[in-house]
């Protein structure tokens, strides 16, 4: 009994993840928790199986990772795919590729936590319900902190407007001039076609309290295994940080023209990874 | 301009100073200040009676309370008659925490009172799933708006908040500490929660706990009774850890059940009596209140001392069942 238990545990703690464990930045407590629930070994453990949807499954194309700094940082990414596939590409490969390896503090619904199981393994694995308050205070921290400024907006779109960037809340910004966090803009390609959604039902998906409803594309073919992410080929950019200085609580005019820049920068690095990548499917 | 009298040896009045927490502050008052203390309690104080010490046995809605303050001319309150037993009736709780309060800060207005320290909890924010991971001071109470038997509680903070803002020549200080824990510490939710062995835990829920050692309480009281201070301060002790790794510390043995029969089951054993916790208290197994304690660092000077492996060591043991 104890000795599959080694086993299993040895094959999620190999050496990689073992060095990665190591080297991992974050503070925490003497019982190894740090005050919003991340727990590194158990995190490290889950990233051992997501790190086989990123080589084999996604067969990721990490480009940039050097531009991830090793102190308090905002990743800003675009946003697609109905579900958070690129969220979970993404920190994937800030664990495995960055130097030091990153955990990714990126913000789950606040639904999650009503779920049994799901919401203790998303907080061990530094994954937070929060609000900008606690984005701060975990940049404060020098966290990693993800960012998809669309939100639903790029995430619920359907595939004819894959790669088109959604309009940007601008919290993020006011939290960079708050906190002097660089921001590292982040072109994900592959997850707005990891679910090809053509219709996105809004009165059925209002009617159940979701923010959307996607229609696969694949739904006649595959049923309800059409909600399964497709084995897209996955390319990531992270761009070279960008700092901005200024009022955070200047006007949204303001705002958004720093804004701006940072989409434009997003767009450039998206497009690299469309260039980049041989096809939908590639290997 | 004129200097204050010296408030080192001004008389300061702790209400239901027979509690745990209302022992320890007298002991350390006693020990490390020079101010003359009175007790007041409706409960007995059966342990010696030390030089500075007065005990007065009154009830603080009957008249000889307010002669207290009356006489005396406290320089300063620290006012912990409040009951958080859930097993007294709504009813009772109020008239108490609220209904009391209210006297107690009236008479601090009308003697002349500069400062009064109150004890609120972290536990009014509530255990909702959609919590910020750290809550402070300024968000807003949920815990009554979702149980209606803790509104007592809330009320409380409410009237506490509300004096802070009319009253600006009395200095108020309300803490809201997390689960206070301790050698002299008999009461709170945590407390009866910890005397189970095996304890119920909701299958696939752990939430972040805080806890604080009832001699950080104290420290923060101690700060708070400090000159100018004044305000709505959270008290957290050392850091924060899931419940299951609380539960691991202190070797109790844990029984995950589904949360809806959780809840079924606690309240049909709060019904006869069986369980001391209240249905809301389920809540409190499945989401966390953990709050922001930076204000009190920041402005007081609050450090705990106590570190996380400390403050569980100071968990007295559960009884055994065959006791």
């Amino acid at each position: 009994m104890g000795s599959i238990w080694d086993r299993l545990d040895r094959f999620l703690l190999d050496d990689e993840m073992r060095s990665i464990l190591e080297r991992l930045p974050n503070k925490v407590n003497e019982f190894g928790y740090d005050a919003w629930g991340l727990h590194p070994p158990t995190a490290v453990r889950s990233l051992a199986i997501t790190r086989f949807l990123y080589r084999h499954y996604f067969r990721t194309d990490a480009n940039g990772m050097e531009n991830i700094p090793s102190g308090r940082v905002l990743l800003i990414a675009n946003h697609g795919g109905q579900f958070p596939m690129d969220g979970l590409v993404a920190g994937t490969g800030a664990v495995l590729e960055a130097d030091p390896p990153r955990i990714v503090r990126a913000m789950v619904e606040r639904w999650v936590p009503t779920l049994p199981f799901a919401s203790t393994l998303f907080a061990r694995c530094g994954q937070i319900v929060g609000n900008r308050e606690d984005c701060r205070k975990l940049l404060e921290n020098e966290e990693c902190v993800l960012v998809f400024p669309e939100g639903v907006r790029g995430s619920g779109k359907t595939i004819w407007h894959r790669y088109e960037l959604q309009r940007f809340g601008l919290g993020f910004m006011r939290l960079a001039l708050e906190t002097g966090a660089p921001i590292v803009p982040v072109g994900i390609v592959g997850s707005e076609e990891s679910i090809p959604s053509v219709y996105d039902m809004k009165a059925i998906a209002r009617l159940i309290g979701a923010p959307y409803l996607p229609v696969p594309a694949t739904l006649p073919l595959l049923g309800p295994l059409s909600f399964l992410p497709l084995p897209t080929k996955f390319v990531l950019h992270f761009g070279e940080p960008m700092h901005f200085e200024g009022d955070p609580d200047a006007s949204d005019a303001e705002v958004s023209d720093k804004v701006e820049q940072v989409k434009d920068a997003m767009r450039d690095l998206i497009e690299r990874g469309l260039k980049k990548r041989r096809g939908i499917f590639a290997r | 301009m004129s200097r204050r009298p010296d408030e080192s040896k001004q008389p300061v009045v702790i209400t239901g100073v027979c509690g745990g927490v209302g022992r320890v502050l007298l002991r350390q008052l006693l020990a490390e200040t020079k101010h003359p203390v009175i007790g007041l309690d409706k409960r007995n104080w059966v342990l010696d009676r030390p030089d500075r010490f007065d005990f007065r046995r009154v009830d603080l809605r009957r008249g000889g309370a307010e002669d207290v303050f009356r006489t005396v001319k406290p320089h300063a309150v620290v006012h912990l008659a409040f009951v958080s037993d859930q097993t007294v009736s709504r009813d009772r709780r109020h008239v108490i925490n609220v209904q009391g309060t209210q006297r107690v800060l009236e008479w601090c207005l009308r003697y002349g009172v500069k400062k009064v320290v109150l004890l609120s909890r972290a536990s009014v924010y509530g255990a909702r799933p959609d919590n910020p991971s750290k809550i402070s001071e300024d968000m807003p109470l949920k815990l009554g708006a979702a149980y209606a038997e803790l509104s007592d509680l809330v009320e409380f903070d409410h009237l506490c908040r509300s004096w802070m803002w009319e009253h600006r020549k009395l200095e108020v200080v309300l803490l809201r500490p997390v689960h206070i824990v301790g050698p002299n510490i008999r009461e709170g939710m945590l407390y009866r929660y910890l005397q189970g062995d095996p304890v119920l835990r909701a299958l696939g829920f752990d939430p972040m706990m805080q806890l604080i050692h009832e001699e950080d309480v104290i420290q923060a009281i101690r700060l708070g009774l400090k000159r100018d201070a004044r305000g709505i301060y959270n008290v957290a002790g050392a850091g924060e850890l899931p419940l299951s790794a609380v539960l691991r510390a202190l070797g109790r043995r844990a029984i995950p059940i589904p949360h809806p029969a959780l809840a079924l089951l606690d309240r049909a054993a709060f019904a006869v009596g069986l369980s001391k916790l209240p249905s809301h208290a389920v809540d409190f197994l499945r989401f966390g209140c953990v709050v922001d304690g930076s204000r009190i660092r920041d402005e007081l000077g609050y450090e705990p001392r106590f570190d996380l492996r400390r403050t569980l060591d100071a968990i007295p043991a559960a009884p055994s069942i065959l006791e």
